[in-house]
């Protein structure tokens, strides 16, 4: 008649003690459960965000900074522009290409010789020269500068020439690739 | 809900097969006894194997000769109480026999004025009840219920007659006994045993008569033995009358046996029939319809012995605990498992995430000129000056008498600078000093310009001028600042 009561005490305090056990031990892996989950959802978030954030940002300087060199196109598109706002005597003239180093921002004239592909951009500086009015001159380096590509203005002369000006100036072009 | 229901009552097997409250099967199976134990564990299994099996619960009604019933006159007390007082007394009458019981209360007013009560007691002997157990064991049959058939006709009268008449009685006529069981509106009043001389018992003319004057002389012989019950009890005094006799048993098949009873004691007679369907020989079976109605949750006299039953609940505690421990095992190791893997696959999901947030940054810094050079870029960016703002300042500042030479600008380490060589002419120095001062305080006043040195300002010295005109040069140097 005892016997079967001890066992039955051992059997329960067993069960007792085990589900103690187990209730730490599930406590303990919930909380770990749920940090894991906040902390995966904290990366997703900031990768998120980053995509976001990159997408957009490389969007504008894709624009800006375009792949494609195709300085023949800015200067269809100067010229264009040059024909709607009586520009007189207009002349390109193409310069050597330079390379921007990505790092450093430095102006190279060579490209650096490295085994890796070079972390540099590629800058077109193009030299216009004209005639025109000083209106049509204001009018006319605006429009070139409003473009959706950035053309940045180096140098520019205007002198007083009869009753026009005499424009030279280099503006600069740029892109990503060398091509 | 299935039920098996066997009747071992007069010399017989009577089984009925219920499901869900319609009977399935019935059969009448006569001869049958335990004197050879062998061919009637054989016989029992083959017409339990006709009925169908063992399907759901099982009840027997024990034969009424091992039944014992005894009624006891206590005082008024719990019915708890006054089932353990009964079993006292039965122990000292039985002289240590080992038996099963159950008590029910006979409600007269007699007693319950006189502040007692009447106990019927129905009892089995250990002996007797142990023979019918091993019978079904051998046919692998466990009964839930072993009960009496008073227990039957007690659960089918009050079904069908709730309300009576006065004092009702059922007959429950067998082969040597006919049970009188007496109700008012559902209270059992009475219950009595009656010995009935067999036919076949007698020496004189039976065996020579043929089957209908057999039954008529076993008509004769019930209508005597209920008479004489009537007259000794004081069944015809006005308060104890019997007004209807409902018959059932095996002895209620005899044909004419109702009109006969009626017309012998003056008192209308009924057969029993508890069944809604055609069944043959239906009033037979009528404590076996009433014992397969039997529900566990209602009080009812169970003549399992105590130990079987003890048996029976402690097997069942260890299958139930072990049940208990093994769901209980079966949760906490898959629960373990669960929880593990949740937290292995998060674990990996995780440092997957990680991973390829890391390789996505180490490609910016490393492939993605656009990602890589975002400082290069900026600053190209912000150090291009809008020039067109420059020269609509200079055109609006510029105050009329001042002639614009030359305009040159100058990026210079990201610095745009803006020169400017301008004349004057003037007969008047008043006049050529204000406008010299209007202009340079214009230009720098200008929010877009920085004025980086003194401005130049010489006179121009030429020998073809006319004399009263005069003429300045202007040279001035400014930093383009937005």
């Amino acid at each position: 008649m005892k016997k079967p009561k001890i066992a039955f005490i051992l059997v329960i305090t067993a069960v007792v003690v085990s589900g103690l056990l187990f209730s730490f031990y599930v406590k303990s892996k919930f909380s770990s459960i749920k940090s894991l989950k906040a902390s995966i959802e904290e990366l997703q978030k900031i990768s998120r965000v980053a995509i976001e954030k990159d997408t957009g940002e490389i969007k504008n300087l894709k624009e800006l900074f375009p792949e494609a060199g195709n300085v023949t196109g800015f200067i269809e598109n100067a010229y264009r522009i040059s024909k709607l706002r009586g520009i007189k005597n207009l002349t390109f003239e193409q310069k050597s290409r330079e390379f921007i180093d990505l790092g450093s921002g430095k102006i190279l004239k060579a490209m650096p010789v490295s085994g890796q592909k070079p972390g540099v951009i590629y800058s077109y500086p193009v030299k216009i020269s004209f005639n025109s009015n000083y209106r049509n001159m204001a009018e006319f380096i605006r429009e070139i500068q409003n473009q959706d590509r950035l053309a940045t203005i180096e140098s520019l002369m205007a002198k007083r020439d009869n009753e026009y000006l005499s424009v030279e100036m280099v503006v600069n072009i740029y892109s990503t690739e060398g091509r | 809900m299935n039920s098996l229901n066997i009747d071992f009552r007069d010399g017989c097997l009577r089984i009925l097969v219920v499901k869900d409250g319609s009977v399935r099967y019935s059969k009448l199976v006569k001869d049958f006894s335990l004197t050879d134990l062998k061919s009637a564990k054989e016989k029992l299994a083959s017409e339990i194997k006709e009925a169908g099996g063992k399907k759901g619960k099982v009840n027997i009604i024990l034969p009424s000769d091992i039944v014992n019933h005894k009624a006891f006159q206590i005082p008024a007390m719990e019915f708890e109480d006054a089932k353990i007082f009964i079993r006292r007394e039965l122990s000292k009458e039985l002289k240590g026999q080992k038996f099963s019981y159950g008590i029910r209360r006979l409600l007269t007013q007699k007693k319950a004025k006189t502040g007692g009560q009447d106990i019927l007691t129905e009892y089995v002997l250990a002996d007797d009840s142990a023979k019918y157990l091993d019978l079904l064991k051998g046919c692998g049959i466990r009964p839930d219920i072993i009960t009496t058939s008073l227990e039957g006709n007690i659960h089918v009268f009050n079904r069908f007659r709730p309300e009576t008449d006065g004092n009702e009685a059922v007959l429950d006529i067998g082969m040597n006994l006919i049970e009188i069981a007496v109700f008012n509106n559902g209270r059992l009043l009475e219950y009595e045993k009656l010995s009935m001389p067999s036919v076949h018992d007698e020496k004189f003319e039976s065996k020579e008569f043929p089957a209908e004057q057999t039954d008529k002389i076993r008509i004769y012989r019930i209508i005597d033995t209920l008479y004489n019950f009537i007259m000794a009890s004081g069944k015809d005094s006005p308060e104890e009358k019997l007004s209807l006799l409902w018959i059932c048993g095996l002895g209620s098949i005899a044909e004419g046996i109702t009109d006969s009873i009626s017309d012998g004691l003056g008192i209308n007679c009924r057969l029993i029939n508890p069944f809604d369907t055609e069944v043959e020989n239906g009033s037979a079976f009528t404590a076996l319809k009433g014992v397969s109605a039997i529900s566990k949750t209602e009080q009812f006299i169970n003549l399992i012995p105590e130990d079987v039953l003890a048996a029976r609940t402690k097997l069942l505690r260890r299958v139930l605990l072990a049940a208990s421990l093994s769901f209980y095992i079966i949760l906490l190791t898959g629960g373990y498992a669960i929880l593990n893997r949740t937290e292995q696959e998060l674990k990996i999901v995780y440092e997957k995430v990680k991973s390829d947030q890391a390789v996505r940054f180490s490609k910016h810094k490393t492939d993605d000129t656009y990602s890589t050079g975002q400082d290069t870029f900026a600053k190209i960016v912000l150090s291009n000056r809008g020039i067109y703002s420059i020269f609509r300042d200079i055109a609006n500042m510029t105050p009329p008498g001042v002639i614009l030479n030359s305009i040159q600008v100058e990026k210079v380490h990201d610095v745009t600078n803006l020169k400017i060589n301008a004349t004057i002419k003037y007969s008047d120095e008043n006049f050529k000093n204000a406008v010299l001062s209007k202009f340079l305080t214009s230009l720098d006043r200008s929010s877009s310009l920085k004025r980086t040195s003194s401005p130049e300002i010489s006179i121009i010295h030429s020998a073809a001028k006319q004399k009263e005109i005069s003429e300045i040069s202007v040279k001035a140097t400014y930093e383009v600042v937005r």
